[in-house]
């Protein structure tokens, strides 16, 4: 199995009380696909992507890349993890270094990758995400949020990573924007056979990104199917009441 | 406003660059030796021959003092330096790492810092023993703790911030990212503390010389110039009060340094 988490467990004490972030939680994702993971807030789906990117140490059950457990990674093995899953974050200016260019911070990847990527491919990734050598010359707050957020998506593509993880990159983003990246992150991930983790909270947007939707609740997945499937034959009370709210 | 702050600051640098000229540059603007003894001329007032007068072994004070001014500015940047250097690497750790380890490392710094400085360094001097290089060592034992503690502080909110995650993600290794995302960011707190401490510190070698467990007579320092002619105050004020005023002019130099470098950089982050 390409990814694959199994009964996955994250929970956390707040004012005395436990409560699960992550419930044993599983689910699947073949090569190339996107799988929208979606659900209102504090359903967990950032405690996912942080157990997953090893920012965070689940309590129980699996994570699986090409089969291998990739749960709680050693410190010192991650940068081989991080080789191959690659993750885009919800602030775009924070996820730079204010100090340095958004060149530096991009090249940097693929310096410390030792990464075989020619100007000429370099030049052809700045394309594919709409931007330019003037624009990524720049420090982070002299760039627009779109282009900062464009900034982050070519510094996890120049990895060359098989797994995307994009936590929530759209919400901080204005909504002409926000399709705009959505609709960039899609494409790329398909050119390029990238299986994406798109997590949102924005269900229009789920549909119009990902191949299936994953709805979670209270931390568990309540339900799975094609974004299609879903949208028009829900069939857990949750799901329905959560497309009803859209209405 | 924020030009006023930076003359200050200018003004202010300057006068400490003349400090450190002044001690690099001793030997070769001394007007006689510092350890040049002439008993004919022993506690002689200042006049036009010795412009600072002369002690009880007629040793010109002027000499001393600038020969002094190498001896205590200079120790006083080093134990600042390696105190800052050392704290802060302890303090990067700190904050970035969790483990046992950091947690040991956490007490050992409260223990120092539960004990008054000054009278841990009179400690840490008396056992190691007198001498300039004991004195520096005792003072940087007793200064550091507060750097690892400033530093780690700093450290902890960077560590899960997004760019730090990114830069792991990009295939920094942690000390990469010590050194090249953290330490950019928390360095201007550790040299605005390191600065304030130079006054701090130029006080506490000079008050381990006067105490006698820092340089010994005859060596030209001036917490032992001050101690050596301590029963001269009525008798020759100037012998204790050049150094004095020494150290007062050089300490205060620094400390209002320091606050207009806190102030100039205060209004940058805020402008």
């Amino acid at each position: 199995m390409f990814f694959e988490v199994q009964d996955l467990t994250k929970t956390y004490t707040h004012n005395g009380h436990r409560f699960a972030a992550v419930d044993h939680l599983s689910f699947s994702l073949p090569p190339g696909e996107i799988l929208a993971v979606a659900g209102e807030s504090g359903s967990g789906k950032s405690t996912l992507c942080r157990i997953i990117c090893q920012f965070s140490r689940a309590d129980s059950g699996h994570i699986l890349f090409h089969d291998q457990d990739i749960t709680n990674v050693p410190e010192k093995e991650r940068k081989q993890l991080y080789r191959h899953i690659q993750m885009v974050f919800q602030h775009p200016y924070r996820s730079f270094h204010p100090r340095f260019t958004l060149e530096k911070s991009i090249l940097a990847g693929i310096r410390n990758y030792h990464l075989p990527v020619t100007p000429e491919m370099f030049q052809q990734y700045m394309e594919e995400v709409h931007l330019t050598r003037d624009i990524i010359r720049r420090y982070p707050h002299e760039v627009s949020g779109g282009e900062c957020q464009r900034a982050a998506l070519l510094r996890s593509l120049v990895i060359g990573p098989e797994l995307l993880i994009c936590d929530e990159v759209t919400s901080a983003l204005d909504a002409t924007i926000r399709n705009e990246i959505a609709g960039l992150i899609r494409r790329i991930c398909q050119h390029h056979r990238i299986a994406c983790l798109f997590i949102t909270h924005d269900l229009y947007l789920a549909r119009t990104m990902a191949d299936r939707i994953l709805i979670m609740h209270h931390g568990r997945a309540v339900e799975e199917g094609p974004a299609e499937q879903l949208f028009h034959h829900p069939q857990q009370t949750y799901t329905q009441e959560l497309l009803s709210s859209l209405l | 406003m924020y030009l006023t702050k930076q003359r200050r600051f200018y003004f202010f640098l300057s006068l400490i660059l003349v400090i450190l000229a002044v001690s690099f540059l001793a030997d070769y603007i001394m007007p006689f030796g510092p350890y040049d003894q002439n008993l004919t001329m022993a506690l002689r007032p200042p006049d036009a021959i010795h412009w600072l007068g002369t002690d009880r072994y007629g040793r010109d004070m002027l000499s001393r003092t600038l020969a002094g001014a190498r001896t205590t500015v200079c120790t006083a940047l080093a134990v600042a330096l390696a105190a800052s250097s050392f704290g802060a690497f302890i303090g990067l750790i700190c904050g970035y790492h969790k483990g046992k380890a950091t947690t040991i490392l956490l007490r050992l710094t409260d223990v120092f810092l539960a004990f008054p400085s000054m009278v841990f360094a009179i400690a840490v001097a008396g056992i190691l023993g007198g001498g300039t290089f004991n004195a520096a060592a005792a003072i940087a034992a007793v200064a550091w703790p507060k750097y690892t503690r400033l530093v780690r502080n700093q450290v902890l909110p960077l560590r899960h911030e997004y760019y730090i995650e990114a830069a792991l993600m990009s295939g920094f290794s942690p000390l990469k990212i010590l050194l090249v995302q953290i330490l950019p960011e928390i360095i201007g707190p550790v040299l605005i503390t390191a600065a304030l401490d130079i006054g701090t510190i130029i006080t506490e070698i000079a008050g381990l010389s006067f105490l006698g467990l820092g340089a010994a007579p005859p060596a030209a320092e001036w917490g032992s110039m001050m101690s050596g002619a301590r029963n001269l105050l009525q008798t020759a004020p100037w012998t204790i009060f050049v150094p004095g005023a020494a150290i007062f002019i050089t300490v205060a130099i620094f400390q209002i340094f320091a606050d207009s470098l806190r102030d100039l950089a205060d209004s940058k982050t805020t402008r």
